[in-house]
């Protein structure tokens, strides 16, 4: 493995140093209309223009079916009606008819073909939609709390939240000149043959990084595995800093030591006024420090893993040039989205419908995708896409509430939610047939474990509990599995790891209880664990409480 | 680190004892220290062999003595036919048969999955599939693997005890014992213990390969070579992680 890794370092180091445009030759490969897909070296720089190059894995016997997919970047996940329609229309006519909210607020459109790609990045930025950073080793999509809840507070923590996306965006022309002017970057212009990003410098950074806004009590945006955090405290509904948190992230390798999900660390407490000399920070101390001989061991939280918060505030004081105080108290209570109608400070209303894994598409009695354009196509109302995969309707009059509901009961989607909790507290991620790194199933295989832990439940007259489940494909951690009460991790084809212990804040990492579970070994196991939730828990304990407190403390007790 | 004094081994053996077992094994022979496996893990213990030859000692070796113990193997569907081949030749041989285990997805299954010839991608992940997690599943009826594993084979098998502990799930902290009865032979002596007692043996060592794994990850050797030098050649991989997989419960390294 050390080997291999090595090899792949230098090569996306020596790639970002080589090109700091971040060009390669995508634009010269989107001429050639005979090429079926992009060069190696293309596939690293596409990463950074919001773009995946992946193969329908369910077909890789017959050879590889290549396709694209593209990531929106949405700060706190607001996009307009308008803007929502034209991803709709997108995904209906280039990629697989779904929209696929992701864990961080985006939009992902699966399947686009190469021939396709130009017209759909395009037809995102005419629509005032961007691509660039949702992936790669930049500062990826800023989160931030959806929910226009209860105060103007979390209108201005958003405002704070897509001003500091722009100003972290690398500065590249070339998506422009690839996606929108349709030219290739002459490299040998000294312009473009100097280029150096004023942020990210030569090489960007060693890794992803992703940062995060959150309002307390809610932690809805599941603030501690980000790099970045910015924890609003408030006094009298009134902005008066953050609490930095840094460190965190829930990537990690199967049988590799150095590895692992960490939480962020508390920093500190500043005023707003650095919040941009802060980001920026906690950015450039992650470029000069983060490890780039090693990209399983190159994000922001195995720098502070070695070298510890003392050392890191210290790093962050001098380059902000402010002193860092003592950080303010906070607390979380519940992680997860505000569903259904919930009143606005405004007067107006927001629904929040809970899509399974985040995928916007129609079935047979549930046509989601076309219910909702139909709603958005008639009231326009603003669309924000939820950390926990979900959609919310904002700013809706109150009168336009009942006609909403009938659309959408037209099309099967009912805005009571009629989900159990513990199927609505849930995730996974896509992994195949789309994604590259899956292991195991995920996403296809979750509504149906759902169903057969719902039958447990409800057998064992725990079916009005709320039991958060997650699901990934790999241990790289996209629908946040080392968080949820019970976890899923795929390790092989019908393999995962198994996981027992999260928490209803989201403030705390689950352990591994069984590794190498065969699918079908699931729900068994899950049945016997649940059967001595029901005769052993606590009064109105949570399952993740109650494994840490019994199931896992035999572990570590039998592990003295 | 660990309490001498623990009781949460379910395997029965503490840090103490493992310590002694180990000093007095070292210098015993092979077929007393399988013996002493048999009397105190009886069904609960069993032989798992790919057909190199210290597995093939240690069956014949259990057989003299009277040593019933279950014998597996692992067919992971990639195996030379002279592999296949030769467990009949031992089945007839000593009378017993060998257990197959085998992936939960053939060969056709996983291209289909992961792509055709994934050992040439990942090699790790191949073996994750078609040796780790079928051992996994077997080491769960178990408390106590036999293996042939030996010193002299290669660097990463140079510190092995013959008693170890390993932690087999985390979880309910529940261990097992591999036993490596074998690990102070060289292969001078397995070879002629093989020929003397006319054990059948694979006909690919005459042909040049030192250790035999997989058909497509396994090359013949040169003279000099160490013997496992013709696994996985091209990747940085000596082990296909069924000797990895598991943490040390007790390491005597540390």
């Amino acid at each position: 493995m050390g080997f291999d890794t090595i090899i792949l370092t230098q090569r996306n180091e020596a790639l970002k140093q080589g090109n700091p445009l971040l060009s390669g030759t995508i634009a010269q490969t989107l001429a050639d209309e005979s090429a079926e897909c992009f060069s190696h070296d293309d596939y690293e720089f596409l990463k950074f223009h919001g773009i995946y190059q992946q193969d329908d894995r369910d077909k890789r016997k017959e050879g590889k079916h290549y396709m694209l997919m593209v990531r929106t970047k949405f700060p706190g996940g607001v996009l307009s009606g308008d803007q929502y329609l034209a991803c709709d229309s997108l995904a209906t006519e280039y990629a697989n008819n779904t929209l696929r909210i992701t864990t961080r607020q985006d939009f992902q459109f699966h399947g686009i073909l190469k021939s396709n790609i130009r017209q759909t990045m395009r037809r995102l930025n005419d629509a005032l939609m961007s691509t660039i950073a949702a992936c790669g080793d930049v500062e990826r999509n800023v989160m931030a709390p959806p929910t226009p809840a209860t105060s103007p507070l979390v209108d201005e923590v958003l405002a704070q939240a897509r001003k500091l996306s722009n100003t972290l965006a690398p500065r590249t022309p070339a998506y422009h000149a690839i996606w929108l002017n349709g030219q290739e970057l002459n490299l040998n212009s000294q312009t473009n043959g100097d280029f150096v990003d004023p942020l990210y410098g030569k090489s960007y950074l060693p890794r992803k990084f992703k940062t995060a806004f959150v309002i307390p009590p809610l932690n809805d945006i599941d603030i501690y595995t980000n790099d970045l955090g910015f924890v609003v405290i408030a006094e009298n509904g009134r902005l008066i800093g953050y609490n930095l948190l840094a460190g965190g992230g829930l990537g990690m390798s199967h049988g590799n030591t150095l590895t692992f999900p960490r939480l962020a660390d508390v920093i500190g407490f500043f005023t707003p006024e650095h919040l941009e000399a802060v980001a920026k920070a906690v950015i450039t101390v992650h470029r000069d420090f983060g490890d780039r001989t090693n990209r399983k061991h190159a994000r922001l939280k195995y720098v502070l893993a070695d070298r510890g918060v003392d050392w890191f505030r210290d790093q962050v004081e001098q380059r902000a040039g402010i002193r860092l105080e003592p950080a303010r108290p906070f607390q979380f209570t519940k992680q997860g989205d505000l569903l259904g109608w919930h009143k606005q400070t405004n007067g107006n209303y927001f629904l929040g419908l809970f899509v399974e894994n985040g995928r916007i598409r129609d079935i047979n009695g549930y046509k989601l995708k076309t219910g909702l354009r139909r709603v958005i196509e008639k009231f326009r109302p603003e669309v924000r896409l939820t950390a926990s995969q979900n959609l919310l309707l904002v700013h809706v009059p109150p009168d336009q509430q009942g006609e909403i509901e009938r659309i959408l009961s037209e099309h099967g989607v009912s805005a009571r939610n009629p989900f159990s909790r513990t199927r609505m507290a849930s995730m996974a991620c896509p992994a195949l047939p789309t994604c590259g790194l899956a292991l195991a199933e995920s996403e296809r295989t979750m509504p149906d474990l759902l169903t057969r832990l719902e039958d447990v439940l409800k057998e064992l007259g725990l079916e009005d509990e709320e039991i958060i489940v997650r699901m990934t494909g790999c241990p790289n951690g996209c629908a946040r599995p080392y968080m949820g009460e019970i976890a899923l991790v795929g390790k092989g084809p019908n393999r995962y790891q198994f996981y027992l212990g999260g928490n209803e804040a989201s403030t705390r990492l689950n352990k591994v209880y069984k590794d190498m579970v065969k699918g079908e070994e699931i729900i068994p196991e899950l049945r016997r664990l649940l059967e001595r939730f029901k005769r052993e828990r606590l009064d109105g304990e949570r399952f993740g409480d109650f494994c840490v407190r019994v199931v896992l403390k035999e572990t570590t007790d039998a592990q003295a | 680190m660990f309490a001498d004094t623990s009781t949460d081994f379910n395997s029965g053996l503490n840090p103490a004892e493992l310590r002694s077992l180990n000093a007095q094994f070292d210098s015993q022979p092979a077929e007393r220290i399988l013996a002493w496996a048999w009397e105190r893990f009886a069904g609960k213990a069993a032989i798992g062999t790919s057909f190199q030859g210290a597995g093939l000692v240690m069956m014949h070796l259990a057989k003299l003595n009277d040593l019933p113990f279950s014998i597996f193997t692992l067919d992971t569907g990639l195996l030379f036919p002279e592999t296949v081949a030769l467990k009949s030749r031992l089945e007839d041989f000593f009378g017993f048969k060998i257990q197959s285990l085998e992936p939960d997805i053939t060969v056709d299954e996983q291209a289909h999955i992961n792509g055709p010839e994934l050992w040439k991608r990942n090699p790790d992940l191949c073996c994750m599939i078609r040796k780790v997690f079928p051992l996994r599943d077997k080491l769960s009826e178990l408390d106590c693997w036999i293996t042939g594993l030996r010193r002299q084979q290669s660097h990463t098998r140079a510190d092995i005890g013959v008693v170890e502990l390993y932690t087999f799930d985390e979880a309910s902290g529940r261990d097992i014992v591999k036993l490596n009865p074998m690990a102070n032979w060289t292969r001078d002596q397995v070879w002629d213990y093989l020929r003397a007692h006319k054990i059948p043996y694979n006909p690919l060592h005459d042909r040049g390969y030192g250790s035999i794994g997989c058909l497509p990850c396994t090359r013949m050797t040169t003279n000099g070579e160490n013997e496992r030098a013709g696994r996985w050649t091209g990747f940085n991989k000596v082990e296909c992680g069924i000797h990895t997989f598991l943490p040390k419960k007790v390491d005597f390294q540390i």
